[in-house]
């Protein structure tokens, strides 16, 4: 019986030629909108590729083109299955079924699967555009499989919400007016952003499909928002029928709305999904995975970046992985045009910026991938584990004091990415804790006692990390140790006057690019009353410089007062200087800078001074490491068609398709009325 | 409707008369099975109607007030989609449609679209989705309301027709329905039977008497066969030989005879009894 009704339904409608015309409409647009896209993103692609981007023609291209479908889709429905039982009502046809062996449920099913029937060759044409054009490029047939899947569902959904609706009332438009305005609603009820009108949003369950990811959650969300309806439509067919009284019709719609908004409650919970992608690019790399597990509460992650459509697109994929892997992980986008207050707050000064918080930790990240993404992840996820021991006792610059030269607003930093800073006396403690992942020298002001040297050289020996910052008293010892040595005076440069700078005794140091904790710096870092290094390789220490200043300066031993010019009798010698050098020996990793001024409270804020302090401490600390992901790189970022073919298959989705359906149902109906 | 005790037999034609809103649509939803009652049943050959509605449907047919057509199909997609509705398999269902169009007269129509037929066309297409199961009970809505007189002459040669193998129950208002179709008729009123009375093949006549005898001394003049008392002294005969003889000797006993109305039955009182004078 349910076989009989599809078929009449299917047989109805396409004999008559509104749907034919509706669906080669559908189709001109559809494809309209597909070519269209594809053109712009000709245009765009070289631009992608060198940008190394992850989108391909299926995102950018497919996926759209298959997302307006679901819309087409959601607006034919109503409007070609409106008078399903509206109709029948209106038209005293109901009296056909109630007087033939027919029950409600069939009937339900029957006008269901007919509408159904009736859209799917709309849905087929669209698959079969996405089809021609991946074959174009290269097919991801999983992906494709999975949008399938999506606008069936979207279809299946919005068939029986149109069937239900047809059932309340007795005329066809009211029903379809009903139709349009439940499922839009449904399309566009996370426009204005909210989280929580996300479980309601069709859009929101759809958008995995088109890539390639089909979640438990949202194919719950679907099958059962439409065995609902379906529900709610044989229960209205029953009360039409007189079989239910309305205490009891009121009863079971009760029953339905409960049970209905209890699964959604559930579905939440489901964390089940598959990735139908040839390249797996919907999943996270197992440490990614391992790293948000690690985490002990949740994550929220602001953007900064403008309100680019296909940045923000990459973006969002990447950052996707990682809520849909754990629920705990939050996002949003903050155009930096929009928000400047914010920006200047957070020191944002390059696009994209992801600022990831965890309680009163943050973590910032400005290389927007998974490798790095995660590793900022593990950095939050290691919190109170990462042991900095500062050295007092000789008047050392104090990561928590106040003074100008003090290192308070540095060691606050510090303790926000995690890190649990605490004093260490040598004297008193006779040895340097094992457990401290890196020891800060801050400018010491008073000579170190031969025994405290002694702890210090032991405490290297043993693999020891140590960042120098080599102010005040100098230690000569500990210079031959790791085979460096000082420039006599101070370094000054020329190029701090271009930098809007009064006093030549900053210097404008560039970051080496060839360094992981200088290769992500975006400018340079200033110096004042900085020293020049150099290095030599001696006790197996490779030394690699990370600051150098610019040709104009020079390491002036003299008074700073009024007119200075370079002596190189007096071992002045020209720049460019090293102010800054990286010291490893296999794992272990030493830092020496000529200064701790630049991370002192007055300067922290200055130039790249803030970020160069962490990455130093990062790679110090081993809290650099990134996690080795695999780059994705979309196959189908090229098109393999020459220029006819693309015409060709544009002429045929674009011309052939609508017009064969077109004169197919005008045929048809001629055919029809003139007998 | 409260108290509606029905029953229909085979070869018999049974009227549902009443105005609009006396419940005639209703009876009918409920008797084909789109309507439940809260109390009470409906048998089929034996069969309860919402029990055993699969089993009960097929030997119901249904015309409503409206043909149930659809006007995008032909008259011959009409006819298979209620056939196969109605339980039968494709082979049956062409079967049937030819045997059913022969019956009609509609083998010219069969590729005609149900939204170009005309009216009495349209009841034609909609009496034979009714028959298309050769069903032993129909049910007919008002067949031949808003149909020109000519339609309607044909359409209730059909039901004539139709009575007489089957248990028919013809819901309506109109008078002349009742009087050249029906065996019985059960008059409804604000939801309730308000008469039920037998219809006879036989000459009759209505007569008004001021000093009315016992029905049996009426019964024994010759020509009556049967007198049927009814309220301030008027009777429904049933005349044995032409009325002319009855009335001789009516007119000849001393009862005081004041009317004499030929007719076979009372359509006058049924009128009254429909609104309640």
């Amino acid at each position: 019986m349910i076989r009989l009704l599809l078929r009449h339904q299917l047989a109805r409608r396409y004999a008559t030629v509104t749907p034919w015309l509706a669906t080669a409409a559908s189709q001109l647009l559809l494809a309209w909108l597909l070519f269209a896209q594809l053109e712009i993103y000709l245009k765009i692609q070289p631009r992608l590729t060198s940008l190394a981007s992850t989108l391909g023609i299926h995102d950018l291209v497919i996926a759209p083109t298959l997302a307006s479908t679901a819309l087409a889709l959601l607006l034919l429905a109503p409007l070609l299955g409106m008078d399903a039982i509206a109709g029948e009502r209106r038209d005293g046809r109901m009296a056909l079924f109630s007087s033939s062996p027919v029950s409600p449920g069939a009937l339900v099913l029957g006008k269901w699967l007919g509408q159904l029937a009736v859209l799917l060759p709309l849905l087929l044409l669209a698959l079969a555009m996405g089809l021609a054009v991946g074959l174009g490029s290269h097919l991801d047939a999983g992906q494709l499989a999975a949008s399938a899947l999506g606008l069936l569902l979207t279809l299946a959904l919005a068939c029986a919400v149109t069937l239900w609706l047809s059932s309340l009332v007795e005329q066809p438009l009211t029903a379809a007016a009903l139709s349009w305005g439940v499922l839009l609603l449904a399309w566009f009820i996370d426009s204005s952003g909210g989280d929580s009108l996300t479980t309601l949003s069709l859009r929101a369950h759809l958008q995995p499909f088109f890539q390639g990811l089909v979640t438990l959650a949202s194919l719950g969300w679907f099958f059962l928002l439409t065995v609902a309806t379906l529900l709610l439509t044989f229960l209205q067919l029953r009360r039409l029928a007189g079989s239910d009284t309305a205490r009891r019709h009121r009863l079971m719609l009760l029953l339905v709305a409960l049970a209905t908004a209890l699964a959604l409650a559930g579905l939440t919970r489901l964390n089940s999904r598959w990735d139908w992608t040839d390249a797996k690019r919907n999943t996270l790399s197992q440490s990614s995975q391992a790293a948000l597990a690690a985490l002990d509460g949740p994550v929220a992650v602001s953007v900064y970046l403008e309100n680019y459509p296909v940045q923000r697109a990459a973006v969002r994929e990447l950052l996707e992985k990682y809520r849909r892997a754990d629920h705990r992980f939050s996002y949003r986008f903050i155009d930096p045009k929009t928000h400047p207050e914010e920006i200047r707050k957070n020191g944002i000064v390059r696009t994209p910026t992801l600022l990831l918080h965890a309680g009163s930790h943050y973590q910032r990240v400005e290389t927007v991938d998974e490798s790095h993404l995660t590793a900022a992840l593990a950095r939050l996820g290691r919190k109170g584990t990462g042991w900095i021991g500062a050295l007092t006792g000789h008047g050392e610059a104090r990561l928590f004091g106040q003074a100008n030269f003090d290192l308070g607003d540095f060691g606050r930093l510090l303790e926000q990415q995690g890190y649990r800073v605490v004093a260490i006396d040598a004297t008193a403690t006779g040895q340097i804790p094992e457990n401290l992942d890196l020891l800060i020298m801050a400018a010491p002001a008073t000579r170190l006692a031969a025994g405290e040297i002694q702890i210090l050289k032991r405490y290297l020996d043993d693999g020891g990390n140590l960042l120098w910052l080599a102010d005040g008293m100098l230690l000569p010892e500990m210079a031959s140790a790791l085979g460096i040595s000082f420039l006599p005076g101070v370094v000054v440069d020329a190029a701090a006057a271009g930098l809007g700078l009064d006093r030549p005794t900053v210097a404008v140091a560039r970051p080496a690019d060839d360094h992981p904790v200088t290769r992500a710096l975006a400018g340079p870092v200033l110096l004042p009353r900085a020293r020049a290094i150099k290095a030599q390789r001696a006790n197996g220490w490779q030394p690699q410089p990370l600051l150098r200043t610019g040709p104009r300066s020079w390491n002036e031993t003299g008074a700073l007062k009024g007119a200075i010019q370079r002596d190189p009798q007096v071992g002045e010698e020209q720049g460019p200087l090293t102010l800054a050098v990286a010291l490893t020996r296999g794992a272990q990793r030493v830092a020496v800078v000529g200064g701790s001024d630049f991370l002192g409270n007055s300067f922290l804020g200055n130039g790249a001074n803030r970020p160069f302090g962490l990455a130093l401490v990062r790679w110090l600390s081993g809290n650099d490491k990134l996690i080795q992901v695999k780059p994705y790189r979309p196959p189908d970022q090229k098109l393999r068609w020459p220029h006819k073919t693309l015409a060709a298959v544009a002429a045929l989705f674009l011309a052939g398709v609508p017009l064969v359906l077109a004169a197919t149902g005008l045929f048809i109906a001629w055919r029809r009325r003139r007998v | 409707m409260r108290g509606l005790d029905l029953e229909l037999r085979a070869g018999e034609t049974t009227a549902l008369l009443g105005v609009n809103g006396a419940g005639k649509s209703t009876t009918l939803a409920l008797l084909c099975g789109a309507l439940r009652p809260t109390r009470g049943q409906v048998r089929v050959l034996g069969m309860d109607l919402y029990r055993q509605p699969r089993q009960a449907k097929r030997h119901l047919g249904l015309l409503p007030e409206r043909p149930p057509l659809y006007p995008e199909l032909t008259v011959d997609e009409n006819l298979d989609f209620a056939a196969r509705l109605r339980g039968l398999d494709r082979r049956q269902a062409q079967q049937a449609r030819r045997r059913v169009k022969q019956e009609l007269d509609l083998t010219g129509f069969s590729r005609r679209l149900a939204g170009r037929l005309s009216r009495g066309m349209a009841q034609r297409v909609g009496i034979a989705q009714a028959l298309i199961h050769q069903p032993e009970v129909v049910i007919l809505d008002e067949p031949t309301a808003s149909l020109d007189p000519v339609q309607a002459k044909s359409l209730r040669g059909l039901v004539a027709a139709l009575g007489e193998k089957r248990a028919v129950l013809l819901a309506t208002h109109l008078l002349a329905d009742v009087e050249q179709l029906c065996h019985q008729v059960i008059v409804l009123r604000d939801g309730q039977v308000a008469a039920r009375e037998r219809l006879f093949d036989q000459p009759g006549a209505r007569v008004h008497l001021l000093r009315p005898p016992p029905a049996e001394k009426l019964q024994a003049v010759p020509g009556v066969a049967e007198a049927h008392p009814q309220p301030n002294g008027w009777f429904q005969l049933i005349l044995t030989a032409p009325p002319e003889s009855a009335l001789r000797e009516l007119a000849q006993a001393d009862w005081g005879l004041t009317d004499f109305i030929r007719g076979r039955h009372d359509l006058e009182r049924l009128t009254n009894l429909m609104v309640d004078a």
